[in-house]
């Protein structure tokens, strides 16, 4: 890995983030015949997320193999370097302009590239404490997972001896894991939700191996300590009653958000849901020449996900290469109810079949279906595997083929 | 008794805004000068939790002290903040009336201004306040421009203030509580832990216990009542939301709370008014959120749309009296500084030019206060300024310049390797994010938390989980 340079002044596509998103639509890119392929990423290490994720699972959907986050992450770069794909590390995108000239500061200095296409995928973070306004003191030992896992996998710096952790999504276990292997107890996890969003026994496994209770229906309410965390009050959402535990370190996991402030900066339009940019089916945004994938656009996938929506959008970007449409795109907006948190792509054009739907429940859901309509019209109805909230789903996009131009938006809503 | 350590002239405790800014005005002659501060930084007290704002003070009690301390402190700290590179806009405000009252009042606080000195304010219409300002909420009758109001970063200028005046030989002490003072014949002696010290005039500006201070030399003058400010820091995406500062207009029932944007490219919500019993509370609250929340959405609906990226709460040092209590007692060799509320910001170098002429009616040899600034700057940290990161010609002579280490604040690794190597140096990440603003972003941590820990814990030398607060 390098870093950027003159030689690298007009790429046919810059990738800004080298996660699993930037690097497998890199790998495709150059599979597809593309010239010049340079990712940009702005840690010193390319990878993304998984480089500090110390645990198997990944790769178990692109590579067919079930690597460690660290290993997937240097296949990933492995691959893409072999195929001739240019990452410059240590190197930041402050701004993309209008024409696509885009600023790249690194230790070597301020470089203007002027790229063809650009695609996003600087990837999702967590809401750390002071979004979520939990109130309080602000001592140290308050963490995010992401900045947990850096501290115990990368820095083996020692973390506290008593945690709290806060959400019960598929990465707070993981932050009980993390913490385990630091030698941290976990005193308990707690969700405001009525019930746990990973998958099955995931709470029996984690009060019979880590003896952590999980407090349902229990909300953090103040943060106690001066210099360091001493203890934290928790109430119970539906008696009131408030108690108080006794702990040295508080974990804040998932709730993700899009670390978007270049889109943003770059007057990419915004989808007030995901808080991403806004993508048409093929990954477009609402500039010319800029796509955006992965978890920037769809807060939080599984690497797999997201390195899979990083390939699509790389063949579509090859498409356009190759083969640039001259026809006028006809766009349908996509929309969700209240009961759906998010939904993307947020357009459908017409004419151009969907893969898949991506979308993410509010609230725990009695109801089972998922119902695709255009005005009056049904176009499709799935079963769903789980309502979780914030937790992955998708369904086949078939029904995209049957959208109309005149009949409005396309909605989509859970129903019984 | 322990024996004493040094003697010094001048004693100053409290080493806030108004310490500094003493000390660095009472530098540079033939004089020792000391600078006593408790805690490991400067400005770690009221100083380092307000609204930042570089105030005119329009709506100060006209004919006050205060009144004329912020009138002559505004233009120094304008001057000031120039010369040493401290990033500081003139965005101007206006203050917003949202009902009849309101309005009504609008009159009387540009008269108000105009006895204060601040003679270009200027009362406007709904449409008017709506064209500066179009993302206010629903129900703007009108309002009152101030073009003179302005934002400042105030970490800095406690810090210029205190690198001049080490700079002009003031000795500081940090991490150095008074413990009690006692008198020996020509001087009061300090008790520290490090043991006594002997100074033969003694300043008193130790803000929320300056009553306390006041009280270890025999005097009772005033009673330091904290008065908890909570304020809420807006995503940077937010600041296209408003060009300049708005203001509530105060009336009998509530002061009200402002929004504004900072010098660090965020919006600023706040602050709430709680008068409290702890000098060591500053907690944020659930109801102080909620409340200014529900205000926020009044004044600008679409900042909700927007992420916090930082809560925190400070103390005003209030008093039972409305006035700064600024008292020399010439006999008793000592000055007391107290009562310096929320002004003392913008106030600082007038407060010290005032303190300065009274040691020398009482026949202290105090210098003339010319070539105070000596060519000193800061590191650029606001918006406005060329960041290292930015510039070209910095990155090219040290490479660590174009190194981003905190993403969020646009952080290099130069940056906060000098902040812990700086004359007065950061001794803990709390210094370290006030001297460059690293993990002070809307990730708080997420990206770069265990990267910074580790370059400051080497370059301080120190173990990493020293600096995450076990004592």
């Amino acid at each position: 890995m390098s870093s950027v340079g003159e030689n690298q002044a007009s790429p046919d596509v810059l990738i800004v983030g080298a996660g699993p998103a930037g690097l497998s639509a890199a790998i495709e890119l150059k599979k597809r015949g593309v010239a010049q392929v340079v990712v940009i990423e702005r840690e010193r290490e390319a990878g993304g997320v998984p480089r500090h994720c110390f645990h198997p699972g990944f790769g178990l959907q692109d590579l067919r193999r079930n690597l460690t986050g660290p290993n997937y992450a240097q296949r990933l770069v492995s691959k893409a370097q072999d195929l001739g794909v240019e990452i410059a590390t240590s190197s930041t995108v402050n701004a993309i302009a209008p024409d696509k000239t885009t600023r790249v500061t690194s230790p070597h200095g301020i470089l203007d590239l002027h790229p063809r296409f650009v695609l996003l995928t600087t990837g999702v973070r967590e809401r750390p404490r002071s979004a979520r306004l939990v109130p309080g003191t602000r001592p140290a030992g308050v963490f995010t997972t992401g900045q947990l896992q850096q501290w115990v996998g990368l820095k083996k710096f020692p973390v506290g001896t008593r945690a709290l952790v806060v959400g019960a999504e598929h990465i707070s276990f993981s932050a009980v894991q993390t913490l385990r292997h630091a030698g941290v107890s976990c005193v308990a996890m707690v969700t405001d939700h009525p019930r746990h969003q990973s998958l099955w026994g995931a709470s029996l496994l984690i009060r019979a191996v880590y003896q952590a209770p999980l407090l349902l229906g229990t909300e953090l309410i103040e943060i106690l300590g001066t210099h360091r965390v001493e203890g934290a009050l928790l109430r119970n959402v539906a008696s009131g009653s408030v108690e108080k535990i006794d702990v040295d370190t508080i974990v804040f996991t998932g709730d993700w958000v899009p670390d978007a402030e270049l889109a943003y900066r770059s007057a990419i339009e915004i989808s007030p849901l995901t808080r991403g940019p806004m993508v048409e089916s093929d990954g477009r945004t609402s500039v010319d020449q800029i796509f955006a994938a992965g978890n920037l656009v769809q807060p939080a996938e599984t690497a797999g996900i997201a390195a899979r929506r990083g390939t699509e959008a790389a063949m579509h970007i090859a498409n356009q290469i190759y083969q640039p449409i001259v026809a006028q795109r006809i766009v349908i907006p996509l929309e969700c109810d209240e009961s759906l948190l998010w939904v993307t792509p947020q357009r459908l054009v017409l004419n151009e079949e969907l893969e898949r739907l991506y979308f993410r429940t509010r609230l725990f859901s009695s109801k089972k279906f998922l119902a695709v309509r255009q005005g009056d019209r049904v176009l499709g109805r799935y079963r769903l595997r789980h309502t979780s909230p914030n937790r992955g789903l998708s369904v086949p996009g078939a029904w995209s083929k049957d959208v109309e131009k005149e009949s409005g938006p396309v909605r989509i809503a859970l129903c019984d | 008794m322990n024996e004493t350590e040094a003697n010094f002239d001048i004693a100053i405790i409290g080493g806030g805004v108004v310490g500094c800014a003493i000390a660095r005005e009472l530098s540079g002659g033939s004089l020792t000068v000391a600078l006593f501060e408790s805690s490991s930084d400067l400005g770690n007290g009221t100083s380092k939790a307000n609204t930042a704002i570089w105030h005119t003070g329009f709506d100060t009690v006209p004919g006050s002290l205060e009144s004329s301390l912020v009138h002559r402190g505004y233009e120094k700290l304008g001057i000031f903040a120039e010369q040493t590179g401290i990033a500081l806009e003139r965005t101007g405000a206006v203050l917003v009336a949202w009902d009849e009252e309101q309005a009504a009042a609008l009159k009387n606080l540009q008269e108000k201004a105009l006895a204060n000195g601040v003679v270009d304010t200027e009362i406007i219409s709904a449409e008017e306040v709506i064209r500066r300002e179009p993302h206010l909420g629903e129900g703007v009758q009108g309002g009152l421009v101030v073009p003179g109001e302005g934002i400042i970063d105030p970490w800095s200028v406690t810090l210029a203030f205190a690198n001049l005046a080490v700079l002009r030989g003031v000795k500081l002490f940090r991490s150095t509580p008074i413990l009690g003072i006692t008198e020996a014949q020509d001087r009061h002696l300090l008790e520290t832990h490090q043991g006594s010290y002997g100074a033969r005039w003694l300043i008193n500006v130790a803000g929320l216990y300056s009553d306390v201070i006041d009280r270890m030399i025999g005097h009772e003058g005033f009673t330091i009542t904290p008065r908890r400010g909570q304020l809420l820091v807006f995503d940077k995406l937010a600041r296209p939301l408003l060009s300049g500062i708005v203001l509530p207009v105060p009336t009998e029932r509530t002061k009200g709370v402002l929004v504004s944007p900072t010098v660090w490219g965020n919006l600023l919500l706040g602050p709430t008014a709680e008068d409290l019993d702890d000098k060591g509370d500053t907690r944020s609250t659930s109801d102080g959120v909620k409340a200014l929340l529900a205000d926020g959405k009044r004044i600008l609906p679409r900042l909700m749309d927007y992420d916090v990226t930082a809560v925190y709460a400070g103390l005003r040092a209030a008093t039972e009296h409305r006035d700064y209590q600024i008292t020399s007692y010439p006999n008793e060799r000592y000055v007391c500084v107290g009562g310096i509320r929320s002004t003392g910001l913008t106030g600082s170098l007038g407060i010290a030019e005032y303190v300065a002429e009274l040691l020398r009616s009482a026949g202290v040899e105090i210098p003339s206060g010319k070539g105070l600034e000596s060519g000193f700057t800061m590191p650029p940290l606001g918006e406005c300024q060329i960041r290292p990161l930015q510039d070209p010609n910095k990155i090219s002579e040290d490479p660590a310049y174009g190194t981003v280490l905190c993403h969020c604040e646009q952080v290099s690794l130069g940056e906060v390797r000098d902040a812990c190597h700086a004359m007065i140096a950061a001794e803990n990440l709390e210094g370290v994010r006030r001297r460059t603003r690293a993990l002070n972003g809307r990730c708080q941590g997420f990206y770069c938390g265990a990267e910074v820990v580790d370059v400051v814990a080497r370059e301080l030398g120190t173990a990493p989980e020293s600096l995450m607060g076990f004592q």
